[in-house]
């Protein structure tokens, strides 16, 4: 009977317990709304913004294991828009027109609109780094024109046009490489440091054979934070090659008898270092190291020939080379350090460093830039002699 | 009169100085916005001097084997003053469980469940480790063996996880601060997580070979710096620049982990580690408390004080600091200096009287 | 003012009239007691009368059923005697054949041929052809042992009687048991009857220091309990602490082991056995000769194994006779297995409901939408399914053979796909629950703790998520740390640590390699020597007899 008493007690103990545990935190799947893109906008106001947020519609997604019934008639997905002033509390707004609450650790993409990026992102940038559901690896794109046109293009593949848009910027910088992918993570930390210059890739609409689709075109550099230009296909390379971050692409070059040739590239590593010369100006050492392979030529020459192949890896030095110059003269136009170049002079020169930092834009105009590339080509594919020889 | 009846082997000993350090192996936050990226110089530096004060602190114990530290404090400085530095020392543990209970929670609601009210975390995580106090320090011991190696592990495997996304020059700049910054971080890490093992003195003796725990501390603290050293060198070539910002260094680098897209996102699998590892400690310290306070009060056994003090752990802890900057503040700027009263200038007193006493008595018999 | 007065004195006064009341209690039972134990003393062992018409008569009053025979019979030609057996519990022919017809047929002897007197002594000596044969004069004794199935022999003239053991009943064979199948080892398995069951022991371990010591325990039941140890091996102190054990129980019956279990065991309210047991011989010679001790109870083919450690749940006969790769992978398994079978609905609950984030995007987006339009929360969904796996389970082990088969696996697939169809529960957690009850039943020693440990921890995940988790794992830990079984912890190899035990934990080491017991279990800890593992023979060596050299062929 005792025994049977304190059970008693404790049992009622814990019953009470957990009566008065509501579950704060238990959030049903079915009360969730998953957020794969988001997009903010300039709003009609001065000051206000309006954001997008592209949430999955559960029901309507054709998921793996469906036969096909049920799904696909409608869209996969919604698109919610408020405006505000600041991000958080138009988040919270969305919840008048969503039935279920927001819900990012999901979020695959983050896209500034062109009239936003060109104003200043770091006032957006607050929420999203403290919230702790919102998660650093998104990956930041910059809207030609507007984000919510861009998370509104479908595309025929993918269900979600923000599922599209990630799965091209990750395809992207893996095969093309002409444009950088910048994580969350990367962007503040590019923010954090004074001298170097922020860069986003460029999303923008164009005419497809069927409707609108979104492309990836270019890089956005931005200043601070503000957006102040663009680097091309070319010159996006470029700064590239010299961050290292080159995992395929193709070099197109001519032979000496001028037909063209496509390369593929294989592996880059790059890497720079940066030193102060006697009379206070900085030099930079970008050392480049590229291997490729031969992917397609137009001629009849017979490449596999040791001049040839001698030829054709020079070619390919030249053209890294000359991307490189594109976008230090261009990074040099824009006044925007993207490389960090002032980062390693005060990682190297921590004393010094506290007297130039400030007039790092002038001594940027006038860098002296030294690019040695060692480029090779390794294999031939599966013929080495052309389909129609000379 | 012994209160406790257990014995716990040297080994034990070691794997529960070990789990009990671990805590801040994860969760040594405080230091990140003052030092940012040379913490890891200033881990060693700290090291270097608790190994010279852990020595005092074994000394102490060695000196009177079998006996803990309100017993010793009765002998070495009478009873009148004795009992008030075990006042004191009881005092200090207390606070020390309330503190590291309240972090932990804080913690917890911050990054992943941020609308349970605290009083739900203190009051389960309390009654667990009153469960584990009550059934005596060989439970935990038994229990600190598996955990050492379970959180042992779990460290390692997050550090390589981390591999692919390090960088050196994340290292750079070097020292970037005056040396007062860093003679103030150097402070903070020496008095919170690695003084705190003032209170094994209560624990030293109920190991079965009393005077040979000199090895088992100085291996116990070696081991746990090495799995902090190799934290925070992982944390700092992620995170670099970023981690005076962030509220919790370990915890964002570890947010960024992503190994083929299927062990993403594992920051809850930290989460529960540092919920082990607190356990632990606020286990070891209540269990001090208790100990101590029954000592004192010339209780036949410890078991009834161990409902009152974690009732009132619980309801202070839940409203310890009214905000989480408070705490921080606190346990950059204020915290150290009380701390090192305790750790470091009380049991400096009592080794000196414990020398001098020993020098008299030497002259005596001499004469 | 005054009333309390009043009622304070009254309330003295009944205390005092408590305590004389309970004083004088106490002595008329002291009282009582010593007149019944004085009445017991003299009543405890009555004896037989010479006659043997009283002794009959004395009998027959006591048992009064008709299965109890007493067969009069006439031998020597003169004397009277009878033999007293209780039919279904004696071998009838050799009854017939080695007491009755020795006896009567010296009927057929000329009187020259006769020993001169013929006492009860010199029958049991020279005539009765049994080999199992005592003498007994004690009343009582005699009834019990005619109960447990000996024939009493009883002579007139005589104040004893012969007790000859010739039991015969009917009983199951020995076939596998049914609870511990093994792919490769003996198929032996324990039966009801004590002494078969003793008797197969005594065939895996053929050394003198096994020893048996039998008690009988239960008051009207008096069924035979047997410890089983190796001398030497097995610490005095636990047998010692064995025998006390068993002397403490005051019941009335004892009719199966679990019963012994149920008092001698450490935590009786914990949820984890402390007492081990098995059916098969060979594991529990194995146990024996690891320094622990057995207890064998009549009517009952599974035997307890004390002291027990946790990390015995896992490891099963037939790890040892294969080969230690194979074993210890198995092994991992097993503890893999048992870790799914109490997480696996707890840590679903807590990821869909709280860590949505731990999830992978693809896997997120089909629970989603497997979840939709399901009117329950996930913690409903998983319990109202824990509990109908629970049913199913029961249900199906008390269904007659033929049916029981088809309706578990139907009942099992049918009913949970027609619940997805009725949107009852979602499909995601049918796959979570059909894992967890498969898990559940690759560690038999522990599917009832762990259906326990399972609904606690879907509980706590479903108020609290990870933390919950966490927090309901950490009190199973604690307890387990806290728990002893005859003095040895529970966590043994893990938990003092112990390197020689770790041997035999979560993977097996080749059996040459393992040469100590169990650290604190025997009293001695090497097993074997450390050489005698196999290797092939070095090059220098000589090659062993029979190898067939390549020139040969």
């Amino acid at each position: 009977m005792r025994i049977c008493g304190r059970l008693l007690k404790v049992v009622v103990c814990i019953l009470l317990i957990l009566g008065f545990c509501g579950c704060w935190d238990s959030r049903e799947l079915n009360k969730l709304a998953i957020v794969m893109g988001m997009g903010i906008d300039r709003g009609d106001d001065p000051g206000t913004l309006q954001f997008t947020a592209q949430v999955i519609n559960v029901g309507e997604i054709r998921t793996a294991g469906e036969n096909g019934g049920g799904g696909g008639q409608g869209k996969g997905y919604v698109n919610f828009e408020d405006t505000g002033n600041t991000v958080f509390s138009t988040i919270r707004d969305i919840t008048n027109q969503s039935s279920r609450k927001l819900y990012f650790a999901h979020n695959q993409i983050l896209i500034f609109g062109r009239s936003v990026a060109e104003e200043g992102v770091t006032k957006y940038l607050d929420f999203f780094l403290r919230d702790p559901e919102t998660r650093l690896n998104v990956y930041i794109l910059v809207a030609q024109d507007s984000a919510r046109d861009v998370l509104n293009v479908e595309s025929n593949i993918e269900n979600i046009p923000a599922q599209n848009i990630k799965s091209m910027v990750e395809e992207e910088s893996a095969f093309t490489s002409q444009t950088i992918a910048v994580r969350l993570y990367e962007f503040k930390d590019s923010l954090l440091v004074k001298t170097k210059a922020a860069v986003a890739p460029i999303v923008e609409i164009s005419q497809g054979s069927d409707g609108n689709i979104s492309k990836i075109n270019g890089t956005a550099v931005f200043k601070g934070d503000k957006l102040v230009g663009t680097l091309n296909k070319t010159e996006g390379r470029g700064l590239l090659w010299v961050l290292g971050k080159v995992k395929s692409g193709i070099i197109e070059a001519r032979t000496p008898q001028g037909s063209l040739v496509s390369m593929e590239t294989v592996r880059a590593d790059g890497k720079f270092s940066s030193e102060i010369t006697d009379d206070g100006k900085v030099k930079v050492t970008i050392s480049i190291r590229e291997e490729g392979n031969l992917g397609e030529q137009e001629g009849p020459e017979n490449l596999s020939d040791l001049s040839e192949v001698a030829y054709l890896e020079q070619q390919k030095n030249n053209v890294i080379k000359s991307e490189v110059m594109a976008a230090i003269r261009k990074a040099q136009e824009l006044d925007a350090d993207v490389f960090g170049f002032g980062e390693s002079i005060h990682h190297k020169y921590p004393k010094e460093w506290a007297a130039m930092e400030d007039n790092w834009d002038e001594l940027f105009q006038q860098i002296e830039v030294e690019v040695k590339v060692d480029a090779k080509l390794r294999l031939t594919g599966r013929i080495s002699v052309p389909a129609v020889p000379e | 009169m012994k209160l406790e009846k257990g014995i716990i082997t040297n080994t034990q000993l070691m794997f529960l100085i070990i789990s009990f350090m671990e805590f801040m192996v994860l969760a040594i936050n405080f230091v990140y916005p003052i030092s940012k990226e040379s913490t890891w110089i200033a881990i060693l530096v700290a090291y270097a001097l608790v190994i010279l004060i852990a020595l005092g602190y074994t000394a102490i114990a060695k000196k009177y084997p079998g006996k803990n530290l309100v017993e010793i404090n009765d002998i070495a400085l009478g009873p009148f003053i004795g009992k008030i530095f075990s006042a004191l020392y009881i005092w200090f543990f207390f606070e020390y469980l309330i503190h590291f209970s309240y972090y932990f929670n804080s913690f917890w609601i911050t990054y992943i469940m941020t609308e349970t009210p605290r009083i739900v975390f203190v009051v389960f995580l309390m009654a667990v480790c009153a469960m584990a106090v009550k059934d005596g320090i060989e439970t935990i011991a038994r229990c600190s063996v598996i955990f050492a190696i379970l959180v042992g592990t779990m460290v390692i495997s997050i550090v390589v996880a981390q591999i692919s996304k390090m960088e050196l020059s994340h290292f750079l700049p070097i020292l970037d601060m005056t040396p007062k910054v860093f003679i103030q971080s150097v402070h903070i890490i020496l008095t919170i997580p690695f003084c705190d093992i003032v209170v094994f003195l209560m624990i030293l003796p109920y190991t079965d070979k009393n005077t040979q725990i000199r090895k088992p501390v100085l291996l116990a603290i070696s081991l746990s710096t090495a799995l902090m050293f190799i934290c925070v060198l992982a944390s700092t070539a992620v995170l670099g620049v970023r981690m005076g910002t962030s509220t919790s260094g370990t915890f964002a680098a570890t947010r960024e982990i992503e190994i083929a897209a299927i062990l993403a996102r594992v920051d809850v699998l930290i989460a529960i580690t540092l919920l082990i590892t607190i356990f632990i400690k606020i286990t070891v310290f209540y269990y001090a408390t208790v100990l101590g306070l029954a000592q004192m009060l010339k209780l036949r056994s410890y078991k009834p004080l161990i409902v009152p003090i974690g009732l009132i752990a619980c309801a202070i802890s839940a409203n310890l600091y009214p905000s989480d900057m408070e705490q921080v503040y606190c346990a950059q700027y204020i915290w150290p200096f009380n701390a090192s009263i305790f750790e470091i200038l009380l049991p400096a007193i009592t080794l000196v009287v414990i020398a001098l006493q020993s020098v008299w008595k030497e002259k005596g018999a001499a004469e | 003012m005054f009333r309390y007065i009043l009622k304070k004195l009254r309330f003295y006064e009944l205390l005092k009239q408590d305590e004389k009341q309970q004083t004088e209690a106490e002595q008329t039972s002291k009282t009582s007691k010593t007149s019944q134990t004085a009445q017991t003393a003299q009543t405890a062992q009555p004896p037989l009368s010479k006659s043997l018409e009283e002794n009959l008569k004395a009998l027959q009053d006591v048992a009064e059923s008709n299965d109890f025979v007493i067969r009069r019979f006439v031998f020597g030609k003169r004397i009277h005697a009878a033999i007293v057996y209780i039919d279904g519990l004696i071998d009838k022919e050799l009854v017939n054949e080695n007491v009755l017809k020795p006896l009567m047929r010296i009927n057929l002897l000329d009187n020259s041929e006769l020993p001169p007197s013929i006492d009860i002594d010199y029958v049991k000596d020279a005539m009765l052809f049994v080999g199992d044969i005592e003498a007994q004069s004690a009343f009582d004794e005699v009834i019990g042992k005619i109960l447990s199935g000996d024939t009493a022999f009883l002579m007139d003239g005589s104040d004893k009687a012969m007790l000859i053991s010739l039991k015969g009943w009917k009983m199951r064979g020995i076939d596998e048991p049914q609870t511990e199948s093994v792919v490769r080892g003996p198929r032996e398995g324990f039966t009801e009857t004590l002494r078969i069951n003793t008797s197969m022991i005594r065939r895996k371990i053929k050394n003198t220091d096994l020893k048996f010591e039998t008690v009988k325990i239960g008051q009207r039941t008096k069924t035979d309990v047997c410890i089983v140890y190796i001398k030497g091996l097995a610490k005095s102190e636990l047998i010692e602490e064995i025998r006390q054990r068993l002397g403490r129980i005051k019941t009335d019956a004892i009719l199966e082991s679990g019963y012994i279990e149920q008092y001698i065991e450490d935590a009786p309210f914990s949820i984890f056995s402390t007492v081990a047991n098995s059916e098969k011989p060979d594991k529990v010679a194995a146990k024996l000769l690891e320094g622990r001790a057995a207890i064998l109870v009549d009517g009952s083919p599974f035997v307890l194994t004390v002291p027990m450690v946790f990390l015995e749940s896992f490891q099963s006969a037939e790890d040892y006779y294969s080969r230690p790769f194979f074993s210890s992978e198995i092994r991992i398994l097993r503890f893999v297995a048992f870790f799914i079978s109490i997480l696996a609905p707890a840590l679903y609950v807590a990821m869909s409901a709280f860590h949505q984030e731990l999830i992978p995007t693809p896997l997120l987006l089909s629970m989603a939408s497997a979840h939709e339009g399901i009117p329950f929360p996930a913690v409903a969904e998983a319990a109202i399914m824990l509990y109908f796996l629970e049913i199913l389970r029961e249900a199906g082990v008390r269904l007659p053979r033929p049916i029981g088969q088809a309706v578990s696996i139907v009942g099992a697939l049918v009913i949970g796909q027609a619940a997805v169809s009725a949107g009852l529960i979602g499909a995601p957690m049918v796959i979570v629950i059909a894992i967890t009850a498969v898990s559940s039943f690759t560690v038999p020693a522990q599917t009832d703790s762990e259906s326990i440990i399972r609904i606690a921890l879907l509980i706590l995940a479903g108020f609290l998520g990870g933390f919950g988790i966490a927090i309901g794992l950490l009190v199973v830990l604690i307890h387990l740390a806290s728990l002893r079984s005859f003095g040895t912890p529970y966590l043994m190899p893990l938990a003092p640590f112990s390197r020689s035990g770790m041997k035999d934990a979560f993977t097996r080491a080749p059996l040459w390699d393992m040469i100590r017991r169990p650290r604190g279990m025997a009293q001695d800890d090497i097993r074997q020597d450390r050489s005698s593992k196999p290797s092939p023979p070095k090059d220098d060596e000589e090659k062993p007899k029979g190898t067939v050299s390549e020139g040969s062929l």
